[in-house]
């Protein structure tokens, strides 16, 4: 078991955004995360992710684990945070060129060595599925990219400094079917080596990519399970609500 | 009907404002280059002050040469312990009551009347630490009375920087510092530069703090830190106030609102450079 959650409950001042929650990701698998908007799916990314604790009036109780010990106890938070990737929803592209997009991260945490460098951008590009459309423009300002195409830079950055997490909050929310259909074939390739957790706005997403899917309300967890079980034979009343459309 | 009546006389009111705004300063500008204009002259920009009383004659030179060795001083003395302070504010300092002090102490800071900001640096450069009146003690003191300004513009360039990237930073696990020297302060630089340059023009134009600490009727403003110097804002003043050259206080003023013209055109066009980053 890569992460395992127990118990977490997660508060933002007053309010309480996760209750109770109980959770399994499996190595070498994709998770999807559903649910309403304002249901806890980000706070809960960001929270393996350990940023969620960059917010004001953040408070947890419950355990994190990753590989058996609790994250939260770990005096290294960015060891941590970048074992747990995270791919933010809106693609950012730093402003630096595409190369030094891909290696900041690593720059930082591996030195200076170019060569070390160099072989790590290329891999990084190429297991992002860029490469090829990229490799003759490295030098160049990545805000030059498509929506698309800086997404999976964002998804290069991160496989840079190695995680064995990848979480990913609604990757394709603001791009087109094409630049979607290339990151979902992207995460099943990825998913042979990480775990991947994505959290999605898109039902069918879920169902083309999730070996399993977990469906959130109101802070907890619903319902989960395998992807074609939750899909054809779901067992909660809300879950068959909000997958007829119902809920949103 | 009375929707679109009432459309109007909103429409006529925005416009007489903005008209009134761009009518007070042409008629400022153009009284100065019709009163000031014809004393412009070469000889008026590079020689000292002569005639009886001093003044009465020749140029400006000297209050140009210590004009620009205050706001010198004034940047250099408050530029870096500016910058550091917008970078705590923004960067560093949790959400906490200590950060809020700061602020606030900031901003009451850009409020004090600037005569005010000239008697403590009086009180403090040129009687206690015994500068005398001089370009050191002028300096600080314009130094003072920049320093919320450069606080509040460096502050307000680094929030104005994609949050997101704070985040991204974050989430790789890198420094604060990495972060703000690679990413953050490369993207705010021009708002703090064109924040420095207006900081800089105010300095250049404030009369209250240099006539206490630094500025004399007459002195050549050699650049020795330690003499007192002549200021453009305050020669202005003399000439006027000792009703010495009516003509020559317009001159002087003319080319002093010409120089911050051209500092705020700098600025702006700085400001447009803004968020381009490669």
């Amino acid at each position: 078991m890569a992460v395992c959650i127990n118990n977490l409950n997660v508060w933002l001042g007053s309010a309480q955004i996760l209750k109770d929650i109980n959770l399994q990701f499996k190595k070498q698998r994709i998770t999807a995360i559903v649910g309403p908007s304002g249901c806890g799916k980000t706070t809960l990314l960001r929270s393996i992710n350990r940023t969620a604790e960059l917010e004001e009036g953040f408070r947890c109780s419950g355990k994190i684990l990753l590989n058996g010990k609790n994250i939260y106890q770990s005096r290294d938070v960015s060891g941590i945070r970048r074992k747990m990737g995270l791919v933010l929803q809106t693609p950012v592209a730093l402003p630096l060129s595409i190369k030094e997009n891909v290696i900041f991260g690593a720059r930082y945490c591996r030195g200076k060595n170019k060569q070390e460098l160099d072989e790590i951008n290329e891999r990084c590009l190429k297991q992002a599925g860029l490469w090829e459309e990229v490799k003759n423009k490295l030098n160049k300002p990545a805000a030059e990219l498509s929506g698309g195409q800086k997404q999976r830079l964002s998804i290069a950055r991160v496989l840079a400094v190695e995680p064995e997490v990848l979480l990913l909050d609604e990757p394709c929310s603001s791009l087109d079917p094409a630049s979607t259909k290339v990151i979902e074939e992207l995460l099943i390739q990825l998913s042979r080596q990480l775990t991947v957790v994505l959290v999605t706005h898109n039902l069918f997403q879920a169902q083309r990519v999730a070996h399993d899917t977990i469906f959130m309300m109101e802070g907890t967890v619903v319902e989960r399970g395998p992807t074609g079980v939750m899909f054809s034979n779901p067992q909660k009343q809300e879950t068959r609500a909000f997958f007829s459309g119902l809920i949103w | 009907m009375l929707r679109r009546c009432l459309d109007l006389l909103w429409l006529v009111l925005f416009w007489t404002a903005g008209l009134f705004i761009l009518f007070v300063l042409a008629g400022i500008m153009g009284y100065l280059v019709l009163r000031g204009g014809p004393v412009l002259s070469w000889e008026f920009l590079t020689t000292a002050p002569r005639g009886l009383p001093l003044g009465a004659e020749g140029g400006v030179f000297p209050a140009i040469k210590g004009t620009f060795y205050l706001v010198l001083i004034a940047v250099f003395s408050a530029v870096l312990p500016g910058i550091i302070t917008a970078v705590y504010l923004v960067e560093y300092a949790a959400p906490s009551r200590f950060r809020d002090i700061i602020n606030l102490t900031v901003q009451c800071m850009a409020g004090i009347p600037s005569i005010v900001t000239g008697l403590f640096a009086y009180a403090l450069f040129v009687v206690r630490m015994g500068f005398g009146i001089s370009l050191l003690a002028g300096g600080l003191a314009l130094g003072i009375m920049i320093f919320p300004v450069i606080v509040v513009t460096s502050r307000d360039a680094l929030l104005a920087v994609n949050e997101q990237y704070r985040l991204v930073g974050a989430s790789l696990g890198v420094s604060r510092w990495y972060m703000l020297v690679r990413v953050i302060f490369p993207q705010g630089l021009p708002a703090v530069i064109s924040g420095v340059l207006l900081a800089a023009g105010y300095a250049a134009g404030a009369t209250a703090p240099v006539m206490v600490t630094a500025a004399v009727i007459s002195a050549g403003s050699s650049g020795s830190l330690f003499e007192p110097v002549m200021a453009l804002p305050y020669h202005l003043y003399i000439l006027f106030s000792q009703q010495i050259s009516i003509e020559r206080a317009y001159g002087t003023a003319l080319l002093l609102v010409l120089l911050l013209l051209i500092l705020n055109a700098v600025t702006l066009w700085l400001r447009s450079l803004k968020g381009k980053g490669a």
